[in-house]
């Protein structure tokens, strides 16, 4: 290496390292473009769903800021993942196809939240795709979906349509100005 | 048992000198001057000679005159002989393609002298007769080689096609029809086409004798034409170049982005942050500097260069210290390769701020197979700054990171990252060891090396990505982490050769530490001897690393 002379910078060896520490966005969020689905909701219950998507268009579906859960304080009792016919729950998925997993529509549950005050909330997709994964970390402990819902707590990860273009996946929903919009009109 | 019988039996259904040697001798028999080889052979001639001479005057009954002096005269009037001084070459080979009769003519011949002379078949063990081709090259290659001021050599690179048919091969080849007795889908998809050679010498080797000759006629007919050339043609074998190659650069990936393949949202902000830092863009690949190089040094036509490598680094990964093993693979190639040129290769592409190639070296397809057997299976060396995003001292987390001890196994479900394009399943990984450093000056930060099995999702494992990777570090040490950069230092595939890559510091004292932990076990392990092989290669490196900080 020293035949070429190259300076190999160290890793630490970062122009500005403090300002880019500082710039520099936890792995959830790098690479990641969350949305809003409002679509559900009605009169004084609300059933947001934050969609986040990576840069190779997978989404991770979030219990999203002002849903009704997290609006009124609940406690989380159960998740029911049997939706109609299915149970999410025996969702396999084969190969890198994903062959055989359950498709998602729009309004598509994923599944039921019931509360300790006896109130069941639907849990909706939001989008169209093939649910790949719940999340092993939620399904643990329901309460994880509440108290990480801007970090790891993610219930599903769904696979849009790869053909279509972000746009036309994206198409509906609302980014995070227009979902705040949408809050703070709530009150 | 006398050779005399079969001798004559053999000229008398019209076989050349060379078939007739191809039965009664064996394979070292001299079959450039086959009448010489005969009289050795035969205690006496017989007196027939010359009667069969006249005989002969009639094409040969199994090679179709492919074995007579004849041919080779024939052959080296084709014009694509003068194409071989094109090549800047000292060897070559011949392929010889014959028409499917000849291989049905060979097995006739061999029944017929079975049913005639089971003696003489059982001494000679008839089954081993030198095949036609063999025997063709045997016979002709000095002939050739004096033409053309070549050696003929079967490793050679160029390769000289020769193609050839019969006459009458088509309507020999029908009878194969109703020899082919089981394959009833292959009768109706070859209904109005002549079987091919493959599927001749396939039906008879399956063919039992008794079906064969009731078929076939025995011995075979004298032909009334002798085979002739459809076509010489020449090609060369693919050549290999085998080298490592390093990457300094973050925004570099390997494989050039294909054009809207990737919608521009590929980490976005990720190589925003990065482009800044270096005001370059994302516009070339390790490939094409690599191939942009061979181009210029060799003039190889870029299109005929393949890459491979053993496994692939993220572009936003540099890849340090003797580099990654990879090779390229290149077409139709007419020159010849003095060993200065390839260090001109590496000088020409060494230009280049971001990409630098060692060990570059002439290889061939077999240790090729090497490189990918390195992607699955050999363990990676990595250097990551590590971010630690909670209020907690850094000291301690690195402390806390050092006493771990032994390997750790992990499991990782798919990443998010690639679950696009990989199935989604839990895969289990070992991090063969771990150590991590305070980076004077720095509190939120600090530097980790990790030796892990190959697959490894070494970003995965440092935050855990949304617990999918469990137990990652941060759950190890119970504090959030997260991975600033990344750096491969080595990668433990002892190919190719090393000629001038240099391993990186710090792998050299991993393997040190090793080495004194195991000689104090006591136990032997199969880490000590790649680390044996690295030591032997630069005896000279080893003086340094005491004093290298890790």
């Amino acid at each position: 290496m020293d035949e070429t002379n190259k300076h190999i910078p160290e890793i630490h060896e970062i122009d500005n390292i403090e300002k880019k520490i500082s710039n520099f966005l936890p792995y959830y969020e790098r690479g990641f473009h969350k949305v809003y689905s409002v679509e559900f909701s009605k009169d004084n219950f609300y059933l947001d769903t934050c969609i986040s998507m990576y840069s190779n268009k997978i989404c991770l579906l979030f219990l999203a800021d002002g849903h009704s859960i997290i609006k009124e304080n609940k406690t989380i009792k159960s998740l029911d993942f049997k939706v109609g016919k299915e149970d999410r729950l025996a969702n396999s998925v084969g190969g890198k196809c994903k062959r055989s997993a359950q498709s998602l529509h729009k309004n598509s549950v994923i599944c039921f939240i019931e509360t300790t005050d006896g109130m069941k909330y639907p849990f909706c997709a939001g989008i169209k795709g093939k649910l790949l994964d719940l999340n092993p970390v939620v399904l643990e402990d329901y309460s994880k979906m509440v108290t990480f819902r801007n970090t790891k707590g993610y219930v599903a990860m769904v696979q849009p349509i790869f053909q279509n273009k972000r746009e036309i996946i994206l198409k509906g929903l609302l980014n995070r100005q227009d979902y705040e919009n949408v809050l703070s009109s709530r009150k | 048992m006398n050779f005399e019988e079969v001798y004559t039996s053999l000229t008398s259904i019209g076989c050349c000198s060379r078939c007739c040697l191809r039965f009664i001798g064996d394979q070292s028999s001299n079959f450039e001057d086959p009448s010489h080889s005969l009289e050795e052979l035969l205690s006496v001639i017989p007196e027939e000679e010359t009667k069969n001479k006249k005989l002969r005057q009639n094409t040969c009954s199994v090679c179709l005159g492919l074995l007579e002096d004849s041919f080779p005269d024939e052959l080296l009037l084709h014009s694509s002989w003068k194409r071989l001084q094109d090549y800047e070459t000292d060897t070559y080979r011949i392929n010889l393609n014959t028409p499917a009769c000849i291989a049905i003519r060979d097995k006739a011949l061999n029944l017929y002298l079975k049913q005639k002379f089971p003696e003489f078949c059982k001494l000679k063990n008839i089954d081993e007769v030198p095949e036609i081709h063999h025997v063709f090259k045997l016979s002709f290659k000095r002939k050739f080689d004096e033409h053309c001021g070549k050696k003929y050599n079967v490793h050679s690179g160029v390769q000289l096609w020769i193609t050839l048919n019969h006459d009458d091969n088509d309507k020999e080849v029908e009878v194969m029809r109703n020899l082919d007795i089981i394959d009833h889908r292959r009768q109706h998809f070859f209904k109005n086409k002549v079987y091919g050679k493959n599927i001749v010498n396939d039906i008879l080797s399956k063919v039992d004798d008794k079906r064969f000759s009731r078929f076939v006629k025995l011995p075979p007919e004298i032909p009334s034409t002798p085979l002739y050339i459809e076509s010489v043609t020449f090609e060369t074998l693919p050549i290999y170049f085998g080298g490592r190659y390093c990457k300094y650069s973050r925004i570099l990936s390997q494989s050039p982005w294909k054009f809207g393949a990737i919608e521009n949202s590929k980490n976005d902000e990720m190589n925003e942050e990065l482009e800044g830092e270096n005001g370059r863009n994302i516009t070339s690949s390790v490939v094409e500097i690599i191939v942009d190089g061979l181009h210029q040094v060799f003039g190889f036509d870029k299109e005929k260069i393949k890459f491979s490598a053993s496994g692939r680094e993220d572009s936003d990964v540099r890849c340090l210290g003797s580099g990654r093993p990879f090779f390229v693979r290149i077409e139709s190639v007419k020159k010849t390769f003095p060993e200065e040129l390839f260090r001109k290769l590496e000088e020409v592409i060494n230009v280049s701020p971001d990409v630098s190639v060692f060990d570059m070296q002439l290889t061939d397809k077999n240790s090729v197979k090497e490189v990918k057997c390195g992607e699955e299976f050999k363990k990676k060396t990595y250097v990551a700054l590590c971010l630690v995003t909670e209020p907690k001292p850094v000291e301690e987390i690195v402390d806390r990171i050092n006493k771990i001890n032994g390997s750790i196994v992990t499991e990782q479900k798919t990443p998010v990252r690639v679950a696009h394009r990989r199935a989604l399943m839990a895969r289990k990984r070992l991090i063969h060891y771990i150590r991590a450093a305070v980076i004077p000056g720095h509190d939120r930060i600090f530097q980790l090396t990790l030796l892990t099995q190959a697959g490894t999702y070494v970003k995965e494992f440092i935050h855990g990505d949304f617990g999918r990777t469990y137990p990652s570090l941060s759950d190890l040490v119970s504090v959030e982490l997260d991975i600033l950069r990344l750096d491969v230092i080595d990668i433990d595939l002892d190919w190719p050769t090393h000629i001038n890559s240099s391993p990186h510091p710090l792998v050299l004292s991993i393997k040190n530490e090793k080495i004194v932990e195991e000689n104090e076990k006591q136990v032997e392990s199969e880490l000590t001897h790649s680390c044996s092989d690295i030591h032997n290669l630069s005896p000279s490196m080893n003086e340094g690393i005491e004093d290298e900080p890790l």
